[in-house]
């Protein structure tokens, strides 16, 4: 299993401001620019993660992880609790990597999807083929089984948490993540990477 | 099968493992730096009226970003940490590192710090107004009188020091509210709520005036103190007191109307008064031209 959603929000959650517990979701909505910042920080790694897993290329990540956390700012009072914070910013950015790749479909109709580049720091370079094998498999995925393959198995979401996050019923969610890990499987049967190249155990046997 | 099982396995794994998979600090920190620029506001202001005072209250604000409202004035002082600042006949402005403020006549500013990540100024007197420049992290811009401190990170609102109630009240964004207890309280756009603190705690602005007075000095000072002492506490009994040394006050000052105006009151709400006599003879030989 992938990071539990609850850990995220406890690690980035609260902020002491004055002797007082305030959360760092109320210390952003009343503006202090330290705790944005914080949040940012905090958020940044995990929106770029998203925006790769979901399709987009590394410079087009990082913009909209930008751009995530741009709306995120302006919109944070319609953030109901701290703990629903990772649902929520997920839910932005599977509306902002749909509009990126929407509006850059004349420059892939045009120049080609372009080789892959690794999206991740790496200390192995074997993680490195890992990654683009992953990458490649998830984007074999129809999106709605990818975005609830990736809330399970890399995020960690409940069923339920994923269910509300997505807005669909919690037994479609169970169908999705069923029929995306079957197709992720056998996109891996038949895409996976050689075994010199990524050197790793889990290749082509 | 097994083999099916172990492809399955093993897809999944390579899938989980980047559940924690960062992206090169590079990336990471354009994403951060960007996001925080393009999150910064225009310019703000900040209007912040200190009417007198008086108050245990601390209401400690940050706000958050607004739009701009100009100050009439351009600066003409570049305030230095230490510099002091008294309002002449017309508002005085000055620039605190890129913010801007502007001292009524009559009010009186300490620049305490005014340094590139702490800009901290004292309204000893009257009133001042601010217009600050958005803040990047790290950067304050505090406001304090003898009751109030105001942290300022964007937004606009206004606080109130009267006697000894602060009104707090948020026309744009955001504020989160400290008082003198340490209990915090967050407002938002078009509330507002009043700060008091003990009233017992206001006699020493009385006792402080009058020394002030006895000694002849610091006699602007002293009123301040005798009007933050009335509003606190208007009913009080030495308000009789009160009133009648902050006429002699005014009309030492040479502030005739305000003296008439105070002998008037006094007048009226103490009328048997040993001292009212006197007073009415003053009235009758300094009446408004």
């Amino acid at each position: 299993m992938g990071v539990r959603p609850h850990s995220i929000e406890k690690d980035g959650a609260s902020a002491s401001t004055g002797g007082e517990h305030v959360t760092l979701l109320d210390a952003c909505k009343a503006g202090d620019p330290a705790a944005w910042e914080r949040l940012f920080r905090e958020r940044s790694a995990q929106l770029y993660r998203w925006s790769i897993l979901l399709g987009l290329q590394p410079a087009e990540a990082e913009d909209a992880a930008q751009e995530v956390l741009v709306i995120a700012s302006r919109r944070i009072e319609t953030c109901r609790a701290d703990e629903a914070l990772t649902s929520w910013l997920f839910q932005i950015t599977r509306r902002v990597v749909s509009n990126q790749r929407r509006s850059a479909w004349w420059k892939r109709a045009i120049l080609g999807e372009g080789p892959p580049e690794p999206a991740f720091e790496h200390e192995e370079s074997g993680d490195v083929a890992r990654e683009l094998a992953v990458r490649d498999c998830l984007s074999k995925l129809p999106r709605a089984q990818a975005e609830a393959l990736i809330l399970m198995e890399v995020e960690g979401f409940t069923r339920e948490e994923a269910a509300e996050t997505l807005g669909i019923p919690a037994g479609t969610v169970a169908s999705r993540v069923r029929l995306a890990k079957e197709a992720f499987r056998n996109n891996w049967t038949e895409e996976r990477p050689v075994p010199d190249e990524a050197g790793l155990s889990w290749g082509k046997r | 099968m097994s083999v099916d099982m172990d492809n399955h396995e093993a897809s999944l794994e390579a899938l989980r493992s980047l559940s924690k998979a960062r992206p090169p600090r590079s990336a990471e920190a354009r994403i951060v730096a960007g996001a925080l620029e393009r999150r910064r506001p225009a310019r703000v202001q900040l209007r912040l009226i200190l009417a007198g005072a008086g108050a245990l209250a601390v209401a400690a604000l940050v706000w958050v970003g607004i739009p701009t409202l100009q100050l009439p004035m351009e600066p003409i002082q570049v305030a230095a940490t230490g510099d002091s600042v008294q309002g002449g006949e017309a508002p005085t402005a000055l620039a605190v590192g890129p913010h801007q403020v502007l001292v009524d006549p009559g009010g009186r500013l300490h620049v305490e710090h005014a340094e590139p990540d702490l800009s901290e100024l004292r309204v000893e007197a009257g009133r001042a107004r601010f217009e600050v420049e958005p803040l990047v992290a790290g950067q304050r811009f505090k406001v304090r009188t003898d009751q109030v401190l105001v942290e300022v990170v964007g937004t606009r609102f206004s606080v109130e020091a009267a006697g000894s109630c602060s009104a707090v009240e948020v026309e744009e964004g955001r504020v989160r509210s400290t008082d003198g207890r340490g209990e915090q309280v967050f407002l938002g756009a078009g509330e507002s709520r009043r700060f008091c603190a003990d009233p017992g705690s206001e006699a020493g602005l009385l006792r402080e005036a009058l020394v002030l007075l006895s000694g002849g000095e610091e006699l602007e000072k002293a009123a301040g103190l005798l009007s933050r002492f009335r509003a606190s506490q208007p009913d009080a009994v030495l308000d009789e007191e009160a009133l009648y040394h902050l006429f002699l006050l005014r009309a030492r000052l040479g502030q005739a109307d305000e003296a008439r105006t105070l002998a008037g009151e006094f007048l009226d709400r103490y009328p048997g008064s040993d001292r009212a006599e006197r007073l009415g003879q003053w009235l009758g030989a300094n009446a408004a031209p």
